[in-house]
């Protein structure tokens, strides 16, 4: 300290010409006199004019810093693409969607899937749309891709369907082809099962599958799927078809309940005649 | 320097500095102005020592900043390398000889032009003036101008100096 001191006193004049100068740039800069504006904008330039012509040399502090801050740019940008990709893949289905309910005859109503069961013996999807929403037991459930299933119980605002890779399902279905009709009902698997179809038909792979009028459930000439593998059953008089069904059930989120399709008039006419036949049964059972 | 004779000064330079601020129209020649207040700290860091030179010119910067109404801090800084840069030719035995001969114009020229080289540099963006204006004009035209003047207190200090010795 006492050395520091020395040399001050030793070179007083210079201490003290620096510490002039120093008070009279301090003076100067804190003028906002024209003459220092016009020369403060020069040295802004000189000293830019001189950075800019140092930019090449590298800063690996600087570089460090702007590498990270690089980094978590990249990952939030990751991130924002992530999430407008699934935006856009959304934006595609529910453009599906509008144009399916726009083109159909069906009186449906669009819901979500808010849970669904794809690996057990009798899948089922829970739509977040009840009893509330004009949804009934037995109406059938379907995509723009084709037949999903039928809703098998509702409360207020949710309900349970029936989806046709459950164990409880038949659908009344023909192909598309030769009209051809049989029942599709699933046994477990990925494939759905096109049963009764005479070893005597012409089926071929690729064929369409769709619902038949015969059922007073689903209306007709909704695809349920296309016929993967076709071969003879032995010891049967039908041929074993695996139909791999239209719509994607593992990533399915949006589907729509047909509220009216099924005739009224034609379910009473033929509950009637079951009734019918039922009391001529037991009488002839007496 | 004793407080008396500090007082002597800063009242001349208060003096000098109004002359300069009222008769700088009558004083210039074709834009070129002498500074009167440079004489006196030329006069001043000789006579005293560069210590009291580069405060004397510091303080008689300020006082001339202040009246004449100039950028804060120019003259003040001009006018405090001015003391220093004089304050190399203080010679405590020679004080009479140098200020009452020529080189007391030879170190006025000198400190002149580092001092317009200095004080113009403030103004040189804003007038837009050209660098040999800056030069001839500002820095070599206006020093030589305020040596011219400086032959004036050389003549006074030669009388004084003679009468001391006889």
């Amino acid at each position: 300290m006492s050395r520091v001191f020395d040399f001050i006193i030793e070179y007083k004049e210079y201490a003290t010409l620096a510490l002039l100068c120093v008070l009279s740039f301090f003076l100067i800069g804190n003028s906002d006199a024209p003459e220092i504006r016009s020369l403060r904008s020069f040295f802004v330039g000189v000293v830019g004019y001189a950075q800019s012509s140092a930019a090449w040399i590298p800063n690996p502090v600087e570089e460090r810093n702007e590498n990270k801050a690089l980094h978590e740019l990249n990952l939030e940008l990751a991130a924002e693409v992530g999430r407008l990709r699934q935006a856009a893949a959304e934006n595609e289905r529910l453009r599906a969607m509008l144009g399916f309910k726009q083109q159909t005859n069906f009186r449906v109503l669009a819901t979500d899937v808010v849970g669904k069961t794809i690996t057990e013996a009798r899948n089922i999807f829970t739509l977040n749309t009840g009893s509330k929403d004009s949804v009934a037991v037995d109406m059938p459930v379907i995509t723009d891709a084709g037949l999903v299933g039928r809703v098998i119980s509702v409360s207020d605002h949710f309900a349970l369907v029936q989806i046709i890779l459950n164990r409880d399902f038949r659908a009344a279905a023909l192909i598309a082809r030769n009209r051809i009709e049989g029942v599709v009902a699933w046994d477990n698997g990925e494939l759905a099962r096109l049963r009764y179809i005479p070893k005597s038909s012409i089926v071929l792979e690729g064929d369409i599958v769709v619902t038949s009028q015969s059922s007073n459930l689903f209306p007709p000439n909704v695809p349920i799927g296309t016929v993967a593998e076709v071969s003879d059953e032995p010891n049967s008089l039908f041929k074993r078809i695996s139909v791999k069904p239209s719509v994607d059930f593992q990533s399915v989120e949006h589907v729509f309940v047909v509220l009216s399709s099924s005739n009224e008039e034609r379910k009473e006419l033929e509950l009637a005649y079951k009734q019918k036949a039922d009391a001529v049964l037991k009488g002839k059972g007496k | 320097m004793r407080t008396p004779q500090a007082l002597v000064y800063l009242g001349l330079a208060v003096l000098l500095s109004l002359t300069h601020l009222l008769g700088v129209r009558y004083m210039s020649i074709g834009s070129v102005t002498p500074d009167l207040l440079l004489i006196l700290v030329v006069w001043l860091a000789i006579s005293n020592g560069q210590m009291t030179g580069l405060i004397g010119g510091f303080v008689i910067g300020l006082v001339m900043d202040g009246i004449t109404g100039d950028v804060p801090g120019t003259n003040a800084l001009s006018k405090t390398i001015v003391g220093f840069t004089a304050g190399f030719f203080f010679n405590e035995n020679k004080i009479y000889l140098t200020l009452g001969n020529y080189p007391a114009l030879l170190i006025t020229l000198l400190c002149a032009v580092v001092h317009n080289f200095i004080y113009y540099f403030f103004h040189v963006r804003y007038t837009e003036m050209t660098f040999n204006v800056f030069i001839y004009k500002y820095c070599i035209a206006s020093a030589l101008y305020t040596t011219v003047l400086a032959i004036i207190p050389m003549l006074i200090t030669a009388r004084k100096r003679e009468k001391v010795q006889y």
